[in-house]
C-alpha cells in the first residue's frame, strides 16, 4: 500500500480524497437522470380510435411479397346511392352531418356481421365481419355534398374529432354486366318483417294521418309480425332521437322502416296518405 | 266529511264512492289548451275520419282485458290517469298491454283521505311520479304509506304523458276524432246506469261527480256519440262501457276542465 501510494507522487489519503468525491459525482449523475423529463416519441403511431374506409383495401400477405411502392391509402369521399359506407370505432360515436338530410347514420354494437354493398368494396354484394365494439353504417339518401363529423363520447380534445367530407353522388352502383343465355329470375325482396318508426307532431296530426293510425289495416301490422312505433317530434327517448336522426330533415310525418331483424334502414318515406299506400309500400318491401 | 262524496249502488249492488272533485271557484287550469296548440277541425273532416269504413273501434281495440275497476274507493281520478296512460302507450306502439295503477296515483292527491281528488292534481302526479304497475298499487291501497318502494321505483318508467286542457266542444269532438283519449267528468246517478238500445247511457242533471275517460267518437243511430271507458269493471253498462251524448256533458263541461292527451314518454 505505501509503494502504490508512492506511485505518481500522490499520497494514499488523496487518492482516497478523490475515490469520494467520484462516487458522489456518479450519484448526483444518477439523481439527475430521474429528473429527465421524457421526449415526446414522434415516431410511434398510436392505433387511430376511429376507422373510416378507405381504397385499397390493404391486406397483409401470409408470405411477404416484394413490391416497390405500396399503395397509399386513400379516404373515400363518395358514396352511391345502396352502397354502405361503415365506421368502426373504439370508443362511443356521436356522429353529425352538416348540412343535414344527405345521410342516414344508423349505430350499432360490434361484433357484427353486415351484407351489401362497400364504398371500399367491388361490385357485387358481400358478407364482411365488423369486430369493433361501436359500428356506424353510413348510407346516402339524396344527391350532394356533406361534411360527416364524428364526435367521440367523452371528447376532450378538438384533434379527436373527426370530419370526413362525403359527396352522395345521383347514381347508384352500376349491376355487374349480364352475362349471355336467359334472363336469371328477378329476386325477391328477402326483408321478412319491418321495423317502423313514425316521427310526427301530435299537435298538428291530419284527418288522413287519424284516418291511417286509426285504420284496421295499421292495428294489424304488429299481428303480422312489424313494429310499429310512433313518436312526438319533441320525444327524448333514446330510439326516438335515433329515429329522427334517421329520418333527416325530411317533412312529418314520416316513417323510418328498417328491417327488423338486421335492423338496417330500408326507407325514409313520408307517411302514406291512406290504408291502400300503406299496404302498397309494406308489400313492396316484404314481398307479400 | 263522508257525506261530501256522492255514492251510488252499481248493479251488483256494490257501493261506487262518486270522488271528482269540483275544481274551486276560479280555478284555471295550468295545462296548456287543446285548441292553442292544435288546430280544431271543421265537421266535415271530423265526420270524415269518425266514418271511415276502415276505422276500428277503439271498444275492440281495447277489449274486457282494459277495463279497470276502483272498487268502493273514491279513486275515480287516479283511475282515469291509468286509463288514460295504458291507453295512449298502446296507441303509441307499445304492445306489453300493461295495465296501470288507479290507486297508486290516487294516494298522492287524496291529502291522506278517501274523500276524492281533483283530476287536475292527477294529471299532474303523472309528470312527477309516474304510475306503477296495477299488480304494484292494488285498489285498497290509497295512501301513501301504504305504496311500497317497488311500485314507486317502477312509477318512474311511466311518468310522460302529454296533456292538454279543452276548451270547446270542437276541440273536444277533433281530440278524439284525431284518436286521442280524453279525460272527462259525468254526473253519475242513476240514468247514467240504464243504458238504452243502442247502449247509449242515460244524462243526469248534476254539476260532475265522476271522472271517466273517452276514447273514441262515432255516430250511433244516428247521433254522433262518445265512447266512455268507466272504472266499475265489466258489469257497468256494456262490457264495462257506455255511449254518452253530449248532453253528459252539457253541464259538467262548464264545471270541469276535460283534458286531452296526445302521447307518451317512456323511461327505459
Amino acid at each position: 500500500m505505501h509503494i502504490l501510494a508512492q506511485l505518481g507522487g500522490y499520497s494514499f489519503d488523496r487518492i482516497a480524497l478523490a475515490i469520494v468525491v467520484l462516487a458522489l459525482l456518479a450519484s448526483s449523475l444518477v439523481a439527475c437522470a430521474d429528473d429527465l423529463k421524457p421526449i415526446p416519441d414522434h415516431i410511434a403511431v398510436k392505433e387511430p380510435a376511429i376507422h373510416l374506409p378507405f381504397t385499397p383495401v390493404l391486406i397483409e400477405p401470409d408470405t411477404p411479397i416484394p413490391r416497390p411502392e405500396p399503395p397509399t391509402p386513400t379516404t373515400i369521399s363518395t358514396i352511391e346511392k345502396g352502397q354502405l359506407y361503415v365506421v368502426e370505432s373504439s370508443v362511443g360515436l356521436i356522429s353529425l352531418q352538416s348540412p343535414e338530410g344527405f345521410l342516414n347514420v344508423v349505430t350499432a354494437k360490434g361484433p357484427m356481421s353486415v351484407y351489401g354493398l362497400f364504398v371500399d368494396g367491388g361490385k357485387r354484394p358481400e358478407l364482411r365481419t365488423y369486430k369493433s365494439e361501436n359500428i356506424l353504417i353510413v348510407t346516402g339518401i339524396k344527391p350532394g355534398k356533406t361534411e360527416l363529423i364524428l364526435i367521440p363520447v367523452g371528447v376532450t380534445e378538438q384533434d379527436a374529432i373527426v370530419r370526413q367530407v362525403l359527396t352522395v353522388s345521383g347514381e347508384g352502383p352500376q349491376p355487374p354486366p349480364v352475362p349471355p343465355g336467359p334472363t336469371p329470375p328477378v329476386p325477391q325482396p328477402t326483408v321478412k318483417h319491418l321495423s317502423i318508426a313514425v316521427i310526427e307532431d301530435v299537435l298538428r296530426i291530419t284527418p288522413d294521418a287519424a284516418i291511417l293510425f286509426a285504420s284496421r289495416q295499421w292495428a294489424a301490422l304488429p299481428d303480422a309480425g312489424h313494429d310499429v312505433m310512433r313518436y312526438d317530434k319533441t320525444t327524448s327517448e333514446p330510439s326516438g332521437l335515433q329515429a329522427i336522426q334517421d329520418a333527416g330533415s325530411v317533412t312529418l310525418p314520416v316513417m323510418v322502416i328498417r328491417d327488423k331483424d338486421s335492423r338496417l334502414i330500408l326507407k325514409t318515406v313520408p307517411l302514406p296518405k291512406d290504408v291502400a299506400a300503406l299496404d302498397v309500400l309494406v308489400k313492396s318491401l316484404t314481398g307479400g | 266529511m263522508a257525506d261530501e262524496i256522492d255514492e251510488i249502488v252499481d248493479v251488483n249492488g256494490l257501493v261506487r264512492r262518486l270522488g271528482s272533485l269540483l275544481p274551486p271557484k276560479g280555478f284555471v287550469s295550468s295545462m296548456r289548451t287543446f285548441e292553442t296548440e292544435h288546430p280544431s277541425w271543421d265537421d266535415a273532416d271530423i265526420k270524415r275520419a269518425i266514418t271511415d269504413p276502415n276505422r276500428m273501434p277503439r271498444r275492440q281495440l281495447f277489449g274486457d282485458r282494459w277495463i279497470l275497476d276502483q272498487k268502493s274507493k273514491s279513486s275515480c281520478n287516479g283511475f282515469l290517469v291509468a286509463g288514460i296512460l295504458q291507453k295512449a302507450r298502446k296507441l303509441r306502439g307499445i304492445n306489453d298491454d300493461l295495465l296501470l295503477s288507479g290507486t297508486y296515483t290516487y294516494a298522492f292527491i287524496n291529502g291522506g283521505r278517501d274523500q276524492g281528488s281533483m283530476l287536475e292534481d292527477g294529471l299532474k302526479s303523472v309528470g312527477v311520479r309516474g304510475v306503477c304497475r296495477a299488480d304494484l298499487c292494488t285498489w285498497d291501497q290509497i295512501f301513501p304509506n301504504q305504496v311500497s318502494a317497488a311500485a314507486k321505483e317502477d312509477a318512474l318508467k311511466h311518468k310522460g304523458l302529454a296533456c292538454y286542457a279543452i276548451q270547446t266542444k270542437q276541440g273536444f269532438r277533433t281530440a278524439l276524432a284525431a284518436g286521442f283519449t280524453v279525460g272527462v267528468a259525468v254526473h253519475a246517478g242513476s240514468n247514467f246506469q240504464r243504458l238504452n238500445a243502442n247502449g247509449i247511457a242515460g244524462v243526469d242533471r248534476g254539476q260532475g261527480n265522476h271522472a271517466v275517460h273517452c276514447d273514441d267518437i262515432c255516430i250511433v243511430g244516428g247521433t254522433e256519440v262518445y265512447d266512455m271507458a268507466n272504472s266499475w269493471n265489466l258489469q257497468y253498462g256494456t262490457r264495462g262501457r257506455a255511449y254518452l251524448t253530449w248532453d253528459s256533458f252539457s253541464q259538467t263541461f262548464g264545471n270541469h276542465t276535460f283534458y286531452a292527451c296526445p302521447s307518451t314518454e317512456e323511461k327505459p
